[in-house]
């Protein structure tokens, strides 16, 4: 518009106008023109300019405040406008809301499970510095991976190699009698260390002081646990206490109790040189039996290191076949190995559950990115009618993009809320103490916030950009069918969706049966109604009293003494020969000293020769029983009769088990000798039948309180043993099946929505077909039929990504279950199941509704 | 009803008085004449175009001249409901102001 005359600023008057957009600004302008021009008249250009300014300047904050005014009113519309979808669209709000808000809380459930588990050991002041010394131990051709190091190895270490600042012994010690006045217990978690171990670890104390804890032989470092439960709100300070009635130690410092994420879990700390004093330490660098950490300097690199210790063994000891190397004390939870070879370790599960966490959060953005598109093809009329009263394309996109991300983070209030609540039940499944209080949370929670805003942009993508470029008049005339274009776009998320769930569903099965293979595998033993007792120094003078004392009562049916527990023997050795071996065939053999019986009781089953004897004079000293693989190692027919010699002592092989399991069966069955050395046994094994087991123990308690009145009675049953070393995985079976379930709940919420969209959509279609004749078996069939096709497609395509994600998996265990064709077919059924619990409510629903109301109003 | 506020009140006075001739240019210039602030022109203009809104006045268009370069005016009524409104704050101003003396010829300290 061109002004004539005095005209006021160019400027000023696009200011006017813009400031004032939203209205019909001519009559504003006009009153300021007029006005001006009449100042013009009375005083002159300049006034008028003057005045015209200050107007301007002045009115500004009624221009804001006006603009604020109106933006306000929008957003009350808009958050008006969301709450009356939610109101009136109850059951898709519900399912929109629910599906992504079960979503994210697995996600976030998960991540605090992964978090936890990457905190392992990151407490530690010097974290960074701590290194575990391995070893590779080398035995034709083969390796040995082994953790445990020679007695002298740690104090060498520091002396020789500069870099090596510090180091300390960690010596597991088995169950020891502690005695303060009244109260005597067994504890089984003691470990003897250096003074140094305080110093290298932060593990504070509450009383004492950690420079001096364990300076001197008989000094003892206990935890508040225990200072508890012997001292109870004593000062446990300067507090002397018996070991095993013969030994005093006087209690100079209190711990924290170990944090569950620390791989060092103990009570009580006693000094590497009480070792010393009474005789228990071994000088030789060729025997491996106690854990050595060392610290670095903070300049040292881990390669370098490596490089100068690999040959420290062999320097001292020339033939040895010993390697040695640095495991960063960091990465010792999740990355150290299973059994001798290099196996995954534990880092697994953490991927594992990474990616269950990814997938369903994946399938639960889908889903409501699904929903909202599908739900917002409703809401054609509604664009149409804002663009009619004035709304521009800008101002819809805001409202759609605003009401999707909303929703979003509704469902992200809701997730945090499950995830308070589900959490303390949640720490009993995995069997941790969690919070949310983990390390790194905070990430996660960024990463999820910024997740849940791109979920909600991505889902109101389509109607904020699709739908509000409608125009209004043929929307409202109803010649926009809406929704047909997104039809594609939904049918590719529900395929995406269900190959997610079904990867999971057949990887929870195969892990699951995994895990049940390996708690029921056959053992080659029976592991049920096997009781044990640890035998203490004092205990062993009595055994064979106790045996026989024992065996007397009709309660018990077999008992026999191990050096180790049958479900985990861990000490091995490469000083077995036999007749006519290759001498420089060399490969470490487990070995465990039994008492006779061991084999009748522990119901092993032999493939020839005999089980131990006391018949024969000589089994007491020269005997051997092994198992196959031993045998397959001698590679002959016969090895029954055969002589052999393991650490000097001459003798024959008696007999020749069938393999059995005495490691956990993720580990390979490798070679076994078994001898008769009565100085050998820890721990007493006893057969009791099936029935009336309380009575039982009783009159075992009995025997005991005769034969060794001063030593409490104490007993464990084998299989809780054998369930514990197994914890672990059951609590990862249990997860992973909960999580499994989840994401399929929240995959079938989505198609649930999505079937009842389309049946709704349909309404007039299924009218017409039911009046044409159509029976309600015939529709059910026909809205059935298109979501049963995705499923199907959905397998095709999860079949084979889990066929090789699962194999792969599998191929981790020495003993494992085989992929049946079964699993991928019962997820088939499961999927399709599912699919149709889910879609046939919806279909039949929409199939027997009368045709006259879906038509009548056209 | 909501109270109206007391700028809202001097505006629907201004309209009345001015009758047929109320539009922004008249309403700004007789609120400046009688209250003597130096208001501004957006600050009458927007509460008119709420007070349109809200139902207490309405509005139409009216002619152009010279001076407004050809720009109409947006002339202004009051409503039914305009008038309620002031009737009602008249009502609460008596009652408020009932009995009040007239102090213009004593000051303020003598109270």
């Amino acid at each position: 518009m061109r002004f004539k005359g005095n005209r006021p600023s160019r400027l000023g008057l696009w200011l006017l106008t813009t400031a004032y957009e939203d209205s019909e600004h001519f009559p504003l302008i006009g009153d300021f023109e007029e006005i001006y021009s009449e100042i013009v008249q009375e005083r002159g250009m300049f006034s008028a300019s003057l005045w015209y300014w200050g107007q301007i300047l002045r009115s500004m904050p009624s221009f804001v405040s006006n603009s604020l005014y109106w933006s306000v009113a929008m957003i009350k519309n808009y958050l008006k406008i969301i709450s009356r979808n939610i109101r009136k669209h109850k059951g898709y709000s519900f399912i929109n809301i629910t599906g992504l808000a079960i979503g994210m809380a697995c996600c976030l459930l998960i991540s605090i499970w992964v978090l936890d588990e990457l905190s392992y050991d990151k407490f530690h002041e010097k974290a960074r510095r701590l290194y575990r010394v391995e070893e590779d131990q080398y035995y034709s051709g083969r390796v040995f991976h082994v953790s445990v190091t020679p007695h002298p190895l740690g104090p060498a270490l520091v002396e020789e190699i500069p870099e090596i600042v510090d180091a300390t012994r960690y010596v597991w010690s088995g169950g020891l009698l502690f005695r303060y006045g009244e109260k005597a217990f067994f504890e089984y978690n003691v470990r003897a260390v250096d003074p140094s171990f305080l110093q290298m670890f932060t593990f504070p104390l509450i009383k004492g002081d950690k420079d001096k804890a364990l300076d001197s032989p008989h000094s003892l470092v206990i935890n508040e646990d225990i200072a508890e439960k012997y001292f109870g709100k004593q000062d446990p300070l300067g507090k002397v206490i018996t070991v095993n009635n013969a030994h005093e130690f006087t209690v100079t410092g209190v711990i924290k109790n170990v944090p569950h994420h620390s791989i060092l879990q103990f009570d009580l700390l006693m000094p590497y040189t009480f070792l010393e004093k009474i005789g228990r330490t071994d000088l030789e660098f060729g025997s491996n039996s106690i854990g050595t950490y060392v610290e670095l300097s903070p300049n040292a690199a881990m390669d370098q290191m490596n490089a100068k210790i690999l040959g420290f063994i062999k320097a001292k000891v020339p033939d040895s076949v010993t390697e040695l190397m640095l495991m960063p004390f960091t990465r010792i939870h999740l990355h150290s190995y299973w059994g001798y070879e290099k196996d995954p370790g534990a880092i697994q599960y953490v991927y594992m559950f990474s990616i269950i966490a990814l997938f369903v959060l994946l399938i639960a953005c889908i889903n409501f990115m699904m929903l909202s598109t599908a739900r917002s093809a409703k809401r054609a009329k509604e664009v149409g009618m804002r663009k009619v009263v004035g709304a521009l394309k800008s101002h819809l996109i805001r409202q759609f993009y605003g009401e999707s991300v909303v929703f979003a983070f509704i469902s992200l209030v809701v997730a945090a809320g499950i995830v308070t609540a589900v959490l303390p039940v949640f720490s009993q499944f995995a069997e941790k103490d969690l919070s949310w209080n983990v390390a790194g949370i905070g990430s996660i929670l960024v990463g999820l916030v910024g997740i849940t805003f791109f979920t909600g942009l991505i889902a109101g993508s389509y109607p904020a950009l699709f739908l509000s470029a409608f125009q209004p008049v043929r929307v409202i005339r109803g010649a926009i069918k809406a929704g047909a274009a997104s039809s594609w776009f939904r049918k590719i998320l529900v395929v995406v969706q269900f190959s997610l769930s079904i990867l999971l569903i057949i990887g929870t099965v195969v892990v699951y049966q995994q895990l049940t293979y390996m708690k029921s595998k056959r053992l080659g033993w029976d592991r049920e109604h096997l009781v044990y007792i640890p035998l203490k120094s004092d205990v062993k003078k009595v055994y064979d009293t106790l045996k026989v004392e024992l065996v007397k009562d009709p309660h018990v049916l077999n008992a026999t003494a191990s050096s180790e527990l049958p479900s985990y023997i861990g000490s091995n050795s490469s000083n077995f020969d036999w007749e006519g071996k290759d001498p420089d065939f060399r490969t470490l053999i487990g070995n465990n000293p039994v008492d006779f019986d061991f084999i009748e009781t522990l119901k092993i089953e032999m493939r020839e020769g005999r089980s131990f004897s006391r018949e024969y004079s000589s089994d007491l000293d020269s005997a051997f029983i092994i198992n196959e693989e031993v045998a397959k190692l001698m590679g002959r027919e016969s090895v029954v009769g055969e002589n052999c010699m393991f650490f000097g002592r001459k003798g024959t092989i008696v007999g020749v088990m069938k393999n059995w399991h005495y490691q956990p069966i993720r580990r390979k069955i490798e070679p076994l000798v078994l001898y008769i050395n009565p100085d050998g046994i820890n721990v007493m094994l006893i057969r009791i039948p099936a029935g009336n087991i309380p009575e039982t123990l009783a009159s075992i308690e009995n025997v005991w309180k005769r034969v060794v009145p001063n030593y409490p009675f104490e007993h464990y049953f084998l299989d809780e043993n054998f369930d514990e070393m197994y914890n672990r995985e059951e609590a990862i079976g249990t997860l992973l099946k909960y999580f499994a379930a989840l994401a399929i709940l929240v995959a079938c919420l989505g198609l649930f929505g999505l079937a009842s969209f389309t049946s709704e959509q349909r309404t007039k279609e299924i009218g017409i077909r039911k009046i044409l004749g159509a029976t309600v078996s015939n529709i059910t069939v026909l809205l059935c039929r298109e979501f049963f096709l995705l499923v199907l497609v959905s397998n095709l395509i999860a079949w084979p990504i889990a066929y090789f994600l699962m194999k792969n998996w599998l191929q981790s265990y020495a003993y494992r279950t085989s992929l049946s064709a079964v699993i991928f077919i019962a997820a088939l059924a499961v999927a399709l199941a599912v699919a149709f619990l889910s879609v046939s409510f919806q279909a039949i629903r929409a199939a027997t509704a009368n045709p006259v109301n879906s038509l009548r109003y056209e | 009803m909501k109270m109206l506020t007391k700028l809202e009140e001097l505006i629907l006075l201004s309209v009345w008085r001015l009758g047929e001739n109320a539009y922004g240019t008249t309403v700004f210039k007789h609120i400046r004449l009688i209250t003597g602030k130096r208001i501004s022109l957006g600050g009458v203009y927007f509460p008119l175009e709420r007070l349109t809104n809200k139902g207490y006045l309405s509005s139409y268009i009216g002619e152009a001249n010279e001076k407004r370069k050809g720009l109409s005016k947006r002339h202004y009524r009051l409503t039914a409901k305009g008038i309620k409104a002031l009737d009602e704050v008249k009502r609460v101003n008596d009652i408020m102001w009932e009995g009040y003396p007239d102090f213009a010829f004593t000051t303020g300290k003598n109270i």
